[in-house]
């Protein structure tokens, strides 16, 4: 089946970039990613000093002929990479104004970077949350899996209030550690608990990145007439005269990007806001280039 | 107060224009969902205060910009403590065009121009406290002190008549006039019907005018009582050309309207010497039409006079076309001509000719 948010030709020119992790994963199958463990590759890691119980096949010889002393000599491990789409599914995410709405957008992003992401054999899953996380898929390789995820992206209905926070922590807690989590959201939510959350993450060592997406329209505030205003979230309206609150709200908003840049600096995040009339494929474009390791692989 | 213009005051309901935009842009708020409504509730909150104060400040000040604006155009004569400045008007020298376009009928009260202009000045001028009041007429151009301001609708030098008007001539009068005479503080009041042929704007005199209250020692204020309403209906009549051939005079006459927007019927009464001969009726389509009558002589009667005129309208003193016949001229010359201008030149070259020939004979 074809799906209106994927696109082969961004993806084709994407995909001569590859997914590099931050910092060493944990994955489940060998891969192209370094790991926190020892393992067999071919790369040289370190010497250390034999013990007892350690395998007597792995003691360098020639190190023992020079010093006569016993070392056993150890390797990298390579593993795959885990990458988690955490998508904010919340009523607010269905708003737009003249471009496409934000949930669209982050189709677009999550699908493209999990078909990136099982094309060069590392795993990708999805998570959905609004009220409650209401849709969990553990990442896997297969190409049946990225089929089963771009129908579940296909399905996403935005309603009901944010449970982006308590969502991460869920999260932070199933996933065990070092994997890598992309979470799209407007975050429009309290955001000292955001920082927890997001902390909570970075102290499970999983590698954070956060997709702000917002409407044009939204940072702007672009009316002239008055205007009656209705949460997408709970439907609580009000009555608005653009002209007289414009500058007011332009101020809070900015605020609010202000603090949530600070807080996604302090929790040690990366952090990128998205307009959602913005090109999905120069901003996957400018998050994979940023990865890649400066001066080769580490 | 008084105003010189007191008619656009009833375009002071403009003002109120900005408050109904507003109120009218209030009720028609479109709806629209929104995500970031929490910076939405916030901005309100806040700018519930100052901001809705600066806002109703800014409506306020739009409102009396309207106001100020109407009543400028309005032309505000204000007096004594109220006046600018606070200075008691001394002399108003009244400028009074007596055109006949200035008899045309306004408005409900059945009043000419003219009459609506002098009620206006003696009722402001009785408000300002009766300042000396000097009118330069424009049928006469003569210059006379008008006291009591009551008997200024009274005088034959502000009675209706059939001349022009020369506006330029006149301001001139007015300003030597000042120059001339210890007037004190002075306001020259010109009241027209701002008729182009009156006023004369392209003439030099202007220049002259312009200079001359230049250099005025003290600079009066000039107001212009402009008497620009829409009038009734109106239609006139002015023979153009008359013509005897034996007991046959034959009269080319124009009837010219100002309302062209549909046909009408135009009843014509034609007098000689003194007797109404016939009432026709003729059908008017556009704005002015050139019409031909035959009229027949009595056979004991040589000289005679007589008019035709047009029923009672918005402005009577065009309605009536004087005419005079004398003697039947024998035809000394006869011009054949296929038509066209030619034949005017010819036909006017023939006529002097016979007036020479006659007063040889004389």
């Amino acid at each position: 089946m074809d799906y209106s948010f994927i696109d082969h030709q961004v993806i084709a020119r994407l995909g001569a970039i590859p997914i590099e992790a931050r910092q060493p994963m944990l994955g489940n199958a060998a891969g192209r990613h370094r790991s926190p463990l020892r393992g067999s590759s071919v790369e040289f890691a370190e010497y250390r000093k034999y013990v007892q119980g350690d395998d007597t096949r792995r003691l360098d010889w020639k190190a023992f002929a020079r010093s006569d002393r016993y070392y056993i000599k150890e390797f990298e491990a390579d593993t795959n990479l885990r990458a988690y789409m955490f998508i904010d599914t919340s009523g607010s995410m269905e708003f737009s104004f003249e471009s496409e709405t934000k949930i669209e957008y982050a189709r677009k992003l999550a699908s493209t970077l999990a078909y990136l992401t099982i094309d060069q054999g590392d795993a990708a899953g999805l998570s959905l949350v609004n009220e409650k996380t209401h849709l969990e898929m553990p990442p896997r390789r297969k190409a049946s899996h990225l089929q089963n995820m771009f129908k579940n992206l296909h399905e996403i209905q935005p309603k009901g209030e944010t449970g982006l926070v308590q969502g991460l922590h869920d999260i932070a807690e199933k996933i065990g550690s070092r994997a890598m989590i992309v979470v799209m959201s407007d975050f429009f939510c309290d955001l000292e608990e955001l920082k927890d959350a997001l902390q909570h993450l970075r102290h499970k060592k999983h590698d954070v990145t956060l997709f702000h997406l917002m409407d044009p329209q939204e940072i702007d505030f672009d009316f002239e007439r008055p205007h009656r205003f209705i949460d997408m979230e709970d439907n609580t309206s009000v009555v608005a005269e653009p002209t007289i609150i414009a500058d007011d709200y332009r101020e809070a908003l900015q605020e609010f990007l202000s603090e949530i840049k600070t807080t996604a600096f302090d929790a040690n995040v990366a952090y990128r806001l998205i307009k959602t009339d913005e090109s999905y494929e120069d901003v996957l474009s400018e998050f994979l280039l940023d990865r890649v390791p400066k001066g080769g692989k580490q | 107060m008084s105003f010189l213009n007191q008619p656009i005051l009833w375009a002071l309901f403009a003002a109120v224009i900005p408050i109904i935009i507003h109120l009218l842009n209030r009720r028609r708020h479109r709806t629209v969902k929104w995500a970031a409504m929490s910076f939405l509730l916030k901005a309100t909150r806040e700018s519930r205060g100052k901001k809705k104060l600066k806002h109703i400040l800014i409506l306020t000040a739009r409102t009396l910009a309207v106001a100020a604006i109407i009543f400028a155009v309005a032309q505000p004569l204000i007096g004594g403590l109220l006046g600018w400045g606070g200075t008691k008007l001394d002399t108003v020298v009244l400028v009074l065009d007596r055109s006949l376009s200035m008899e045309t009928e306004t408005g409900t009260e059945g009043l000419s121009k003219r009459e609506q202009a002098i009620n206006q000045v003696m009722q402001t001028l009785t408000e300002m406290g009766n300042p000396n009041l000097i009118l330069v007429d424009s049928a006469s151009g003569n210059i006379s002190e008008v006291n009591p301001i009551e008997t200024l609708n009274q005088l034959s030098i502000t009675a209706a008549t059939d001349t022009k008007s020369n506006i330029p001539d006149l301001v001139e009068k007015a300003s030597n006039y000042i120059q001339g005479n210890q007037t004190g503080q002075t306001e020259v009041w010109i009241a027209s019907d701002l008729q182009s042929n009156d006023w004369q704007p392209e003439s030099s005199r202007w220049d002259t005018v312009r200079a001359g209250i230049e250099n005025l020692p003290q600079q009066p204020k000039l107001r212009i009582l402009a008497l620009t309403e829409s009038q009734k209906d109106n239609a006139s009549v002015k023979i153009s050309n008359i013509k005897r051939r034996d007991n046959l005079l034959i009269l080319d006459f124009e009837i010219t309207r100002t309302d062209d927007s549909r046909e009408a019927l135009f009843n014509v009464s034609f007098n000689l010497n003194g007797k109404n001969t016939t009432n026709k009726e003729y059908s008017i389509s556009g704005q002015s039409v050139t019409l031909q009558e035959e009229i027949i002589l009595p056979r004991n009667i040589i000289n005679g006079h007589g008019y035709l005129s047009l029923a009672p309208d918005g402005n009577n003193r065009d309605n009536t076309a004087f005419f005079a016949y004398g003697e039947a001229t024998p035809a000394h010359t006869i011009i054949v001509s296929e038509g066209g201008s030619s034949i005017q030149y010819l036909e006017k070259a023939a006529a002097l000719q016979a007036s020479a020939t006659r007063a040889q004979k004389s």
